[in-house]
């Protein structure tokens, strides 16, 4: 009879006990499982949207810009800088941007506002931008037209909300709409050099963020015809680069901050630019490590607990078993067969049990609605609730359970250890 | 030949008032005893059966079993000096409950590391000699005190010991099992030259045995040959 033969027979002596231990490790390691993917897949799409919508994986700058975020601080994108970028084979997109403020005006009022110039084409395939148009039509890069955020639009009255009602079966309908009511916008501000510079440019179109500062904020231009505006030709405050895979964003960052000239240019990550949402996950996370925590911890002991009495009831059996000339410490590696059975008979049950649920969860996130949904938008985040769907989770969470097994484990090997052979069989 | 020498036996437990459960025991065993060791309760029976297993160590002397003063050997080297010397028949529930009876015969040989095929030969043909080869595949559950004894009688067997130490050994059957168990022993005892030393309280064991050592306050009060 082999060591695992017998490990298995063992394990089922109490079959309703190790049922009960099996069935408690699966359903803990089952909502360890499905609460880390949400949470994970939370944070990637909180990173993806502001990666791919705004910051890229990595920026590169002139140096100082980040800490003053003047147009003197733009540079031009010259053909050695680009060349050093396109050699990089993870590099999947390079986005130039000319992001300056201005003052927005329309018949008596004016705002300040951030003027964001960027090549709309190349920016919607990552961002989707086209799709928070909500009135009028997206620009393109000759355009010399712009696009307006919504809360900034209705600031300026460029456009009207028209709220009708309408009587059904059910009650009243609530229909509102928005009415364009001005087709251009005044900017005026300071280009490079100091000069003043102003414009008047047709509005396109009405863009909505789900961040409200940028929604109360943006005017979305062509980069060429920002570059005009502000008298700053073939000039950038920032290229932002997508990479194939987040994984290479550290190497990268080094690489070209190895590679180009830190006195005239600055490499940050995304990480760096948004410390706040770095900091907003860490603790988010934190919050669910401490739930999981003490999770574990009751199902532990639920693990101590059935070796304590497995133990007990077999005391006596390894006091025979050594008597008869098995070595300790043969029988110790017997019994920890046994616990990783039990082991892993949990996790492949937690782990199957949660793939589906994960599974379905990834291919149909969640969506909420309403306050919470409004809330979430508020934060940036698109209001869906994605999983994460990373084989790690699973290969962290399995080795968690196992050690859980392992070290309630320790005590029986204690008791083995100690095992008085006279006194184990007298019992 | 002698296979057991005890030499000034002496094992006091340690406790509030320290109990010398023996106090001087000179004994040997010679290949192809069929001995038994009597006395009344607390006399030291037991004490003395462990002390020559090597389960106990004595408190002062020497126990040399074919040559090895057992007091040298480690605690692991102990371990496997059971396994390949010495065959225990303990009380009552000796089996591993999740092994068959021929498994738990076979387990002792597997410790041995002999290849499977002999373990399960050498099982089978045991078991038949204690007359239980049609409940091979039974498990211990299910098999009567008296089954079970002879199961773990065989299994005592199956490592080719020197001798097989059983304390009490029928103390949990009835009259019926303990014959039966008692002349299967015998006859283990005949035909494969298997030394026995057993302990025993009762009677109708004493009256099997060849050789009568009757201990007495942990000391040998008689020792006496018998013929049959
Ligand atoms: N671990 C121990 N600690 C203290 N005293 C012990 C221990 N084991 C045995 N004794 C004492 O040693 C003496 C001999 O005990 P032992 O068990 O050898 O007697 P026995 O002849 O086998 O008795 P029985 O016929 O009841 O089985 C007794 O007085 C007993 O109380
Ligand atoms: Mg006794």
């Amino acid at each position: 009879m082999n060591v695992f033969t017998l490990s298995w027979r063992n394990m089922w002596r109490n079959k309703r006990r190790t049922l009960i231990t099996i069935a408690s490790v699966s359903s803990a390691l089952f909502f360890a499982l499905i609460m880390r993917a949400f949470q994970e897949g939370t944070y990637d799409r909180a990173i993806y949207n502001y990666v791919h919508s705004f910051s890229g994986h990595v920026q590169i700058h002139a140096n100082g810009y980040w800490d003053e975020q003047i147009l003197e601080h733009s540079f031009v994108m010259n053909d050695s800088l680009l060349s050093v970028i396109e050699a990089i084979p993870e590099v999947e997109k390079i986005i130039p941007r000319l992001h300056s403020f201005t003052f927005a005006s329309s018949e008596y009022l004016t705002k300040a506002a951030l003027v964001m110039g960027v090549n709309p084409e190349q920016d919607d395939m990552q961002s989707n931008i086209s799709n928070n148009v909500i009135f009028g039509s997206f620009v393109s890069a000759s355009d010399t037209a712009v696009l307006v955020s919504e809360g900034l639009a209705e600031y300026l009255t460029i456009v009207r909300r028209d709220t009708t009602f309408s009587e059904t079966k059910n009650g009243t309908d609530t229909l509102i709409s928005l009415r364009m009511v001005k087709d251009s916008i005044v900017l005026i501000s300071q280009g490079m050099y100091g000069y003043s510079t102003n414009g008047v440019y047709p509005v396109q179109g009405i863009i909505s963020y789900p961040d409200p500062e940028m929604n109360s904020q943006v005017i979305y231009m062509p980069l060429q015809l920002a570059q005009n505006f502000f008298l700053a030709q073939n000039r950038v405050t920032s290229i932002s680069l997508i990479l194939s895979d987040k994984e290479h964003l550290n190497r990268i960052q080094q690489y070209l901050q190895d590679t180009l000239d830190m006195d005239v240019y600055e490499v940050m990550s995304w990480q760096e630019m948004n410390i706040e949402l770095v900091q907003q996950i860490e603790t988010d996370r934190a919050g669910g490590y401490v739930m999981i925590f003490i999770l574990y911890l009751i199902i532990g002991f639920g693990i101590f607990g059935t070796v304590v009495m497995m133990t007990a009831e077999r005391k006596r059996e390894f006091g025979i078993i050594v008597a008869l000339g098995m070595r300790k410490t043969r029988l110790m590696y017997r019994f920890c067969v046994e616990m990783v059975y039990m082991g892993l008979i949990g996790v492949v049950g937690g782990c199957i049990s949660a793939l589906p649920v994960l599974l379905y969860f990834y291919y149909n996130p969640v969506r909420f609605s309403g306050e919470l949904a409004q809330m979430m938008k508020n934060y940036g985040f698109e209001p869906i609730l994605p999983v994460s769907f990373d084989m790690s989770l699973f290969v962290d969470h399995g080795l968690i359970v196992l050690v859980l097994f392992f070290v309630s484990a320790l005590y029986t090997l204690g008791t083995i250890r100690k095992l008085e052979v006279i006194q184990a069989i007298r019992n | 030949m002698s296979i057991i020498q005890v030499h000034n036996l002496h094992k006091t437990f340690e406790a509030a008032v320290p109990v010398k459960a023996i106090q001087g025991i000179d004994l040997e065993f010679a290949q192809g005893e069929f001995s038994a060791v009597v006395g009344p309760s607390g006399s030291g029976k037991t004490t003395f059966l462990n002390m020559i297993g090597g389960l106990d160590s004595p408190t002062e002397g020497d126990i040399i079993i074919n040559d090895t003063n057992i007091r040298s050997l480690s605690p692991s080297e102990m371990i496997d000096f059971r396994l390949h010397n010495i065959g225990f028949v303990f009380q009552a529930y000796n089996l591993i409950p999740v092994l068959t009876a021929r498994e738990n015969v076979e387990f002792i040989m597997q410790l041995q590391k002999r290849p499977q095929k002999e373990c399960t030969e050498r099982a089978m043909e045991l078991l038949e000699a204690v007359g239980l080869q049609d409940r091979a595949g039974t498990r211990p559950a299910k098999l009567s005190g008296g089954q079970q004894q002879r199961v773990a009688v065989a299994r005592a067997l199956a490592s080719k010991p020197q001798f097989v130490l059983a304390d009490e050994p029928t103390a949990n059957l009835d009259t019926a099992s303990t014959e039966n168990l008692l002349d299967i022993m015998h006859n283990l005892n005949k035909k494969e030259d298997v030394t026995f030393i057993f302990s025993t309280h009762d009677k109708r064991v004493i009256d099997k045995a060849r050789r009568i050592v009757t201990i007495e306050d942990g000391k040998v009060l008689s020792d006496e040959a018998i013929k049959r």
